[in-house]
């Protein structure tokens, strides 16, 4: 699964840790979404979205999507 | 209110995971293990005595069984699924290891009556902190 939860880190000028401490895991669960190592739970994707303001699709994208 | 800084978010990050008592616990865990070992060998004392004494590391650990219940609820999803997939894997490597000792103890010859479960009670324990630090630095690195 493909994601944009680097870039949209970036724009709000949050390190791993602050969005780890804003989501309520570590900076590694972080790293490891936004290197693609690991899929987030449902909830944890709906709390990425809640974050961000975004929907979820608009955050992850699977791999085969066009 | 003033965002945290990363040292901060660093620090809250290492407190939730370092507790003194922890490591306390620890150091005194070994201790009454090295103490026990010393003392089930003592020829003077009596045969009552010295199984008495070979639980007495067991108030530490089970301090430790306490806590590993408790911080797998504190755990994030990665870790929680990390830590399954080491406590999996150690457990296969063990009964690998044990398998192998006891064919070689079997069919070999080697002499295995210095090497029991004083030596070797700890090794799971080592297998799945291995596989579960080998697992999340490979989380650290990129995707290829």
């Amino acid at each position: 699964m493909k994601n944009r939860l680097k870039v949209l880190r970036a724009e709000r000028g949050w390190s791993q840790w602050e969005l780890a401490e804003l989501l309520g895991v570590s900076r590694q669960t972080v790293n490891a979404i936004e290197n693609g190592r690991y899929d987030p739970s449902l909830p944890l994707a709906f709390a990425i979205g809640k974050t961000f303001g975004q929907a979820i699709e608009a955050i992850f994208t699977p791999d085969d999507a066009a | 209110m003033e965002e945290p800084s990363e040292r901060t978010l660093l620090w809250r990050q290492f407190k939730k995971r370092f507790n003194p008592w922890d490591a306390l616990n620890a150091f005194l865990f070994t201790g009454s293990w090295f103490l026990a070992r010393h003392l089930v060998a003592m020829p003077n004392l009596s045969h009552t005595v010295r199984a008495a004494v070979a639980f007495l590391p067991l108030p530490f650990l089970a301090w430790v069984f306490w806590k590993e219940w408790r911080k797998a609820d504190r755990m994030d999803e990665l870790e929680r699924q990390i830590m399954h997939r080491a406590s999996h894997l150690a457990l296969l490597v063990t009964i690998g290891m044990l398998l192998t000792l006891g064919l070689f103890e079997r069919g070999v010859g080697v002499n295995l009556s210095e090497f029991g479960f004083a030596e070797i009670w700890f090794l799971p324990w080592l297998f799945q902190m291995v596989i579960f630090v080998i697992t999340f630095k490979r989380l650290e690195q990129p995707s290829a």
